[in-house]
């Protein structure tokens, strides 16, 4: 089958800056796919180049076979939902919705219709002759995304989409939004820098750094084997450990999830499936469900673990208490070599 | 002494910047300028107006106001009345003023509308630029730049000069004295009015709503009239007020770059003022070309309103 979306060899740099670097990358129908990175990263300006209000400077974007790389965005089968949601202060929510179904040339039947369905679609029926300024954070959202499907299109981009929402919000509308997309099956591409919200989103997420995109898999992939210091530091909490771990192989750099590490007394020593380092307590901190500690080996490695509070009050460290850090040898992710060269080319 | 005084200041600058003090004073000086420069003197007027015309200085009794004997109050409409009798013979200018003000406007509103958006929507050295342009006019004298006009359109002048050694024309065009010299002088004059407060609508429309339009499938000229133009509306309505109002009642401009043609109320009231000297007649058609006018203005008000509430 035809992929969705084709992005081959794509560049793009603003004078002399770089933005977007030879960027290639496949997205199937149906997909939610996340393009993560901090910011700067390029990922807004790829997302502007799919919508059309960038023309990249090489390379090509093929959306349902078709070379879009010079079309319009008009002309194209995707919409945006913009970041600030870039609705129109001056008409209601349904003229809002009805804006692109009114340059499409529809019938008044059909084009009530539609905007009805889509309004009841995000549950702001209710509220169809209300104003932007007039509606709450999350309304005013969900106009944005249903102005940006009324014309159906094969590819939904979305620009921060959570990011304007409070915390409690943004959980539920992640779960909405996933939702919605499973019910329409229209692929979406989501723009964000924050990995919460691509790994809760996301089927695939594409993790960038400047303009290049560093590697793609699903949430668990990156999570678990990240190729690189970069892409694990950007996903959630690690450390990394040099030295030999290996057998025959004297200097590797490992990464390791704090969740994989336990801590036990100085005296503990390790099975044979498991590696052994002595360190000193440094610090803890209490994050509700459990405690983040931090300990140093003698070569000043700084190692976090992550503890239970029931393990946290066995283990009850003193500031620079000497302990064992713990960990099961097929939990230790081996790097690329130049795995820690990338985490500093990128700080 | 210079201590105490110092101190005393101090509590006095205190007292004036605390919250609810400070802003007090703030609205206070607002409010005593309006009073003693637009309500005082247009209460005058109108006591002028609804008062009697006499030989002496000066030439007018009002209807109120203090004498020898005190205070007294003595209104008649006799002014109103005889206005009210003559009516027809203040149709002609009156059609005049509404004429010319409003074709001003339009041209106005037709040349400040480019100039504005593009201003809203360039960069910054440019930006600076063009409002630099449009404002420098604004700060010499309005009399200088209607002797600049005339000496643009004058028989003599540089646009009949460039037709005669172009050799289009054998003899100067007739510009002066006619409608288009008074267009011209207005426009010249209001078109800062214009751009300014649609500068400041159009300045505020974001960027992404552009895009936002032009994703869902507008054309340029489709987001110009469902997007551009209903946003900018305010500034549209407050440009067309501020260059309308003031032309209606234009008088210098009329006089020296407009002919019998183009008599407008103001060269009227100056005459009612300074040739018959009834000041009380002439009050009493600055009271009615003042309600005249407020009509388009509390007409449009009302629409706004209406507008923003649906």
């Amino acid at each position: 089958m035809l992929p969705l979306l084709e992005i081959k060899k794509i560049c793009k740099s603003f004078g002399d800056l770089p933005a977007v670097n030879s960027l290639s990358l496949v997205v199937n129908a149906g997909e939610i796919f996340c393009l993560l990175g901090p910011s700067g990263c390029g990922k807004t300006t790829m997302l502007r180049m799919l919508a059309g209000f960038e023309t990249p400077e090489s390379g090509s974007i093929m959306i349902d076979g078709r070379d879009m790389t010079a079309v319009p965005p008009a002309e194209r089968p995707v919409n945006i939902m913009f970041q600030n949601y870039a609705l129109f202060p001056h008409l209601s929510v349904a003229d809002n919705i009805a804006y692109g179904l009114r340059r499409s040339g529809m019938s008044a039947p059909a084009l009530s219709d539609r905007v009805d369905e889509l309004l009841h679609l995000v549950r702001l029926k209710r509220f169809e002759g209300r104003k932007p300024d007039s509606l709450s954070g999350g309304q005013r959202q969900r106009t944005a995304l249903a102005r940006a499907l009324a014309r159906q299109p094969k590819l939904l981009l979305l620009d921060e989409p959570l990011a304007a929402l409070d915390r409690k919000l943004r959980e539920e509308t992640q779960v909405e939004l996933v939702s919605l997309q499973r019910q329409l099956g229209t692929s979406f591409i989501v723009v964000t820098h924050d990995q919460d919200e691509a790994m809760s989103l996301a089927s695939r997420i594409g993790i960038m750094n400047e303009g290049h995109l560093i590697q793609t898999g699903s949430p668990q992939e990156l999570y678990d084997k990240p190729e690189n210091a970069f892409v694990a530091d950007f996903l959630g909490e690690v450390s990394f450990l040099t030295g030999a771990f290996i057998r025959g192989e004297p200097d590797v750099t490992i990464a390791l999830r704090p969740e994989h590490v336990s801590l036990r007394s100085a005296r503990a020593k390790a099975t044979e499936n498991e590696f052994d380092l002595p360190v000193h307590y440094e610090s803890a901190t209490y994050l509700g469900a459990n405690w983040m500690v931090r300990v140093k080996s003698a070569s000043g490695i700084t190692i976090k673990a992550l503890l239970s509070p029931d393990e946290m009050d066995q283990l009850a460290p003193q500031s620079g208490a000497q302990l064992t850090v713990i960990f099961l040898r097929s939990k230790m992710h081996v790097l690329a070599p130049d795995g820690l060269a990338s985490l500093a080319g990128a700080k | 002494m210079m201590r105490w005084g110092r101190q005393q200041l101090v509590r006095l600058y205190q007292q004036a910047t605390a919250p609810k003090i400070g802003l007090f004073w703030v609205a206070i000086i607002p409010l005593a300028w309006l009073t003693l420069f637009f309500a005082v003197p247009l209460l005058e007027i109108l006591g002028v107006s609804l008062g009697s015309s006499r030989r002496g200085v000066p030439p007018f009794i009002p209807a109120w106001g203090l004498s020898d004997e005190g205070l007294f109050f003595a209104p008649n409409s006799d002014s109103y009345a005889l206005l009210l009798r003559h009516s027809s013979d203040y149709f002609i200018p009156l059609y005049n003023s509404t004429r010319l003000a409003f074709g001003s406007m339009l041209i106005c509103l037709v040349l400040a509308f480019p100039i504005s958006l593009w201003a809203a929507r360039a960069s910054g050295a440019v930006r600076l630029s063009l409002l630099v342009l449009v404002l420098l006019p604004f700060w010499t004298s309005s009399l200088l730049r209607v002797y600049a006009v005339m000496g643009l359109l004058n028989p003599t002048g540089y646009i009949n000069q460039f037709l005669l050694f172009l050799g289009l024309r054998e003899t100067p065009l007739d510009l002066m004295r006619m409608d288009i010299s008074v267009y011209f002088g207005i426009v010249i004059c209001y078109l800062p009015l214009m751009v300014l407060p649609l500068y400041a609508v159009l300045v505020r429309i974001d960027e992404s709503l552009y895009e936002a339009a032009t994703d869902l499938g507008a054309t340029r000229s489709t987001t110009f009239l469902t997007i551009t133009l209903p946003m900018a509306r305010p500034g549209i309505v407050a440009g067309c007020l501020l260059v309308f109002i003031p032309a209606m009642g234009e008088f210098m401009i009329p006089e020296l770059l407009g002919g019998p043609e183009q008599l407008m109320m103001g060269k009227v009231l100056w005459a009612e003022f300074f040739r018959s000297r009834d000041w009380p007649v002439a009050s009493a058609l600055a009271v009615l070309l003042l309600l005249v006018l407020s009509i388009p203005i509390l007409w449009l008000r009302h629409a706004e309103r209406r507008m923003r509430e649906t």
